[in-house]
């Protein structure tokens, strides 16, 4: 898959990086490899929304089941994105890679948080049937917040491993461009699952089913807003520009090698 | 081409040692220098393995017999950190260069290598990342 030169020097910008003659293709690298399991997940999703669609209807584009596919696309893709390679001499640096080097503390938060909100939510789900406030729909409303903490616990665990992926000493140049990898693989981790589990989120709403209309609506105008508020807020996260400016984030470190 | 990192250590690769104690000893010898102060947290062992391209358990145990040393503190949830130790006196650190300098000097004698090239090669394995670039 070929990227366009515009496309790099968006990542370029993004990140702050200097494109080098050395670091060029490691980022070209990483962008097509990204964008093919992208694209494939996206056409997943596509054909995911035919799916699941109603018997008789003819095209149905439902937005969270396309992202949904579009998202595990970009899993798969950190997965097969490859570390640089290890010379004849390994060396490693001694600096502990801790999230905060890639990603705001926010960011790196929010995927704990929305299963923390997913949690909640089936919290209230509980209390508001055994009160006889809702009519739950259980089976879905379990479903649901099965699915969320599945989606937040894989994201967090793939989370870990872009962290872990590894980074043999090189020139500072690679080094920087591998830097810049992780952490824009970390912000579409961060944005894109958090977003993917407050969609499910929405889905556990819609199983509470209140007995009061008026709740009912509350909760339809919150669905309906959520999903333009959290689209909002994954691709802001996604898409944010990272070292904020004035942070040092390149400081030396010692390094021990071995063979 | 400049490299990022502070000083790095090279490990020979005929060397018979294995390669948990070359992790300890440059660690040890770090810390000793005074390059890793008091209280510096090192990786965890799974990123340096994953770094180093080796097994978690060499570098486990490169930071047990660190531990054992008194070199650093494990502690759960708090990773590993550089014990405080008095550092090597600048003089012995003079005193220990010299003595491999001059072990270096005597091979290179030996072996019937040119100065220039005994010098270069002094060079590429203080940059190693730039001789290979």
């Amino acid at each position: 898959m070929t990227i366009s030169r515009d496309r790099l020097e968006r990542f370029a910008r993004r990140q702050r990086l200097d494109i080098t003659p050395d670091n060029g293709n490691q980022v070209i690298r990483y962008l097509a490899v990204t964008r093919r399991w992208r694209v494939w997940g996206f056409i997943g999703g596509v054909i995911g929304s035919q799916l699941f669609a109603p018997p008789g209807t003819i095209v149905k584009v439902d937005f969270v089941t396309i992202f949904a596919g579009w998202f595990v696309g970009a899993l798969v893709a950190e997965v097969r994105v490859s570390h640089l390679a290890y010379g004849s001499i390994r060396t490693a640096s001694l600096q502990p890679r801790r999230a905060q080097r890639y990603v705001r503390g926010f960011a790196w938060a929010l995927v704990p948080a929305s299963a923390g909100v997913a949690l909640a939510v089936a919290a209230a789900t509980f209390v508001a049937g055994l009160a006889g406030w809702a009519d739950p729909a259980w089976p879905w409303a379990a479903a649901w917040l099965a699915v969320a903490l599945a989606v937040a616990g894989g994201v967090w665990t793939i989370q870990h491993a872009v962290l872990r992926r590894p980074q043999p000493l090189a020139a500072a140049d690679v080094i920087e461009a591998d830097d810049a990898i992780r952490s824009r693989s970390l912000h579409v981790l961060c944005g894109g699952g958090a977003a993917l589990v407050l969609f499910l989120v929405f889905n556990q709403l819609g199983a509470l089913h209140p007995t009061e209309p008026a709740a009912d609506q509350i909760i339809a105008a919150v669905r309906l807003i959520g999903v333009f508020v959290v689209t909002a807020l994954g691709w802001g996260v996604a898409t944010s520009v990272w070292p904020a400016s004035g942070t040092d984030l390149r400081a030396g470190a010692p390094a021990v090698g071995a063979v | 081409m400049s490299v990022t990192g502070g000083p790095g250590i090279t490990v020979d690769p005929g060397s018979p040692t294995p390669p948990y104690e070359q992790i300890r000893a440059q660690i040890a010898t770090m810390i000793e220098a005074g390059t890793l102060p008091a209280g510096s947290q090192l990786p965890t062992i799974r990123q340096l393995a994953a770094d180093l391209g080796l097994a978690a358990n060499t570098v486990a145990r490169a930071y047990r017999e660190l531990e054992t040393e008194g070199w650093v503190v494990s502690r759960v949830r708090h990773g590993t950190t550089v014990a405080a130790r008095p550092t090597l006196p600048e003089a012995d650190v003079r005193r220990r260069l010299d003595e491999a300098a001059q072990s270096f000097a005597t091979l290179a004698r030996q072996l019937g290598v040119d100065p220039d090239d005994a010098q270069a090669q002094v060079r590429a394995a203080l940059h190693p990342d730039e001789a290979s670039g």
